[in-house]
């Protein structure tokens, strides 16, 4: 289901308390969506043991 | 004798030259910082590249440098070259503003890393230089500073967030600075400015004392007009400094001694997929130029397929920068929003809504791309060749914010060549590569495994001392 701009609405209300103007949460909403499209098709290849802290050991693993 | 050398022979030497005349007494440090005085106060007025100067702590830098070598000896590589950085490099006491309102008034309580490899090299610090706010944004503009105007077309953006250092480098206003690439502001500028930007890998130089805008790709690199310079400073500044945790503990090659190794055996990737798509045609003809005299000078040209995952890198990358940016702007946003730009206060606001689950699944990604990536193109080539801006540097008007969603169109496009590397934590060294046909500079971008620095040097050196494309001179310098 995407994400509505009323959605962000509410949670910025209840948790981040930022200013924000109105016109920009049908903007955000668009935005927050393609976002999400992008980490879904990330699952794809998920892997439950990969740790994200390993990045830099892959880097040094990978130079010539 | 020096003393005659007139001021734009001094301006148009290259760093490493300035350097090692300085080195062997040809000249001083005094009066090369007099011509660097000189060319800001000529081009300054109407370029915009600076933010502050210390004209007086720089004489006295000069001046003791000049006392040093005058007892034969010299304090590193850098003796006495004029340089000046982004301004978000802190200084004990110093002010950086980092093209904010809000930091304007904050004097740094630190030393960035960096600039004190840089003193401890010997470069004269002579002031900071233009930036996008908070480093947020491609095109250079900055609302809260006099525009910075790009020395081959005014009507043309200097890109950024690097703006300043990209515009007082191709202006010969100084001889090289410090930039920061988080998705392509070194590149980009350097790119638009016609010179050399240097993105190491990731980790390579201690980001300790820099403004920081996104933890997980930031990255410090010089701005130069040769491909030499560049190696001479990076091996500067790379190396840990036991403050800061991520850069890699390894010896850091002496770059500028491999610059003239031949190229045959080297294999240079031409890519069949993402960074062959949407190009203008004048770029896609500087590409293939290049990559002409890449074969000439001995080099294999390879065609390399790029992994479908790199257009994903593209679109993760907001994800990551824009969470890790509005964590760290948060108590700012939310009480100091007025102080922000129109156009910079809202590039955070998606970040607020971006779940730590999705944050976290995006940098697991990150690492499935990067093996994906260096399987899939160095197990075929050493060096990937790629265009940096897919398109001609843009005007002023087709990036303004007013513009609307042909704006925003722009905007993502300039850094849609540059950022999957950062993703990526890949090196990257953009070189002037030729002229598209309305006279500004194009550049290609040689990436490469992580911390094959010394071959993208080796590469891009090469194709300078082949082409000199590097020595053409900005509109505005009277070409």
């Amino acid at each position: 289901m995407p994400i509505r701009a009323e959605l962000l609405k509410e949670l910025n209300d209840e948790t981040q308390n930022v200013p924000i103007a109105q016109q920009r949460w049908p903007e955000l909403a668009v935005e927050l969506n393609q976002l999400r499209t992008a980490v879904e098709a990330a699952l794809a290849v998920h892997d439950f043991d990969r740790d994200p802290g390993e990045f830099p050991a892959v880097l040094r693993s990978r130079r010539a | 004798m020096t003393q005659q050398k007139p001021v734009d022979g001094l301006q148009n030497l290259s760093l490493c030259e300035t350097a090692d005349l300085i080195k062997t007494g040809e000249v001083s440090a005094n009066e090369v910082l007099q011509a660097c005085f000189a060319q800001i106060d000529k081009l300054e007025p109407v370029h915009h590249a600076f933010v502050w100067q210390d004209r007086e702590s720089a004489l006295d830098r000069a001046r003791w440098l000049d006392s040093v070598r005058s007892r034969g000896e010299t304090v590193g590589p850098l003796h006495g070259v004029p340089m000046a950085h982004k301004d978000m490099y802190y200084r004990s006491g110093r002010i950086s503003g980092c093209g904010s309102r809000i930091r304007s008034n904050e004097p740094a309580k630190t030393t960035a890393t960096a600039l004190r490899k840089l003193d401890g090299a010997g470069a004269i610090d002579v002031g900071g230089l233009a930036m996008v706010e908070f480093a947020m944004g491609p095109h250079g503009f900055n609302a809260h500073l006099p525009r910075s105007l790009n020395p081959w077309g005014h009507d043309r953006v200097p890109c950024g967030s690097s703006s300043g250092s990209g515009v007082a480098v191709a202006s010969r206003m100084i001889y090289g600075s410090l930039g920061s690439d988080t998705g392509g502001s070194i590149r980009c500028p350097a790119a638009a400015n016609g010179i050399v930007g240097c993105l190491p890998t990731n980790g390579l130089v201690s980001r300790r004392g820099a403004m920081p805008m996104s933890w997980s790709f930031d990255c410090v690199g010089p701005l130069t007009r040769t491909v030499k310079d560049s190696a001479r400073v990076l091996k500067a500044i790379a190396g840990q400094d036991g403050l800061d945790d991520t850069p890699a503990a390894m010896p850091i090659p002496d770059y500028e001694s491999a610059l003239e190794q031949p190229l045959s055996g080297i294999r240079v990737g031409i890519p069949r997929g993402y960074f062959d798509q949407d190009l203008h045609p004048d770029v896609q003809k500087a590409i293939a130029a290049s990559l002409d005299v890449f074969r000439q000078a001995g080099a294999t040209l390879v065609q390399v397929d790029i992994p479908k995952s790199v257009s994903l890198t593209s679109e993760l990358h907001p994800l990551v920068m824009k969470a890790e940016g509005a964590a760290n702007h948060r108590p700012w946003q939310r009480s100091r929003k007025t102080e922000y730009s129109e156009e910079v206060g809202k590039r955070l606001e998606a970040g607020f809504f971006i779940s730590a689950v999705d944050y976290i699944n995006a940098l697991q990604y990150r690492v499935f791309a990067l093996e994906e990536f260096t399987g899939a193109v160095f197990s075929h080539v050493d060096a990937l060749l790629a265009p940096v801006l897919p398109m001609p540097t843009p005007t002023l008007e087709q990036t303004a914010y007013s513009n609307g969603p042909a704006y925003l169109k722009m905007v993502v496009a300039l850094t849609r060549n540059t950022r999957p590397i950062n993703f990526l934590g890949l090196p990257a060294l953009s070189v002037t590569c030729g002229f598209t046909s309305d006279g500004m500079p194009t550049s290609f971008q040689l990436i490469g495994r992580p911390f094959s620095e010394s071959l993208l040097f080796r590469l891009g050196h090469r194709f300078q001392m082949e082409t000199n494309i590097h020595l053409a001179v900005p509109k505005a310098l009277g070409a």
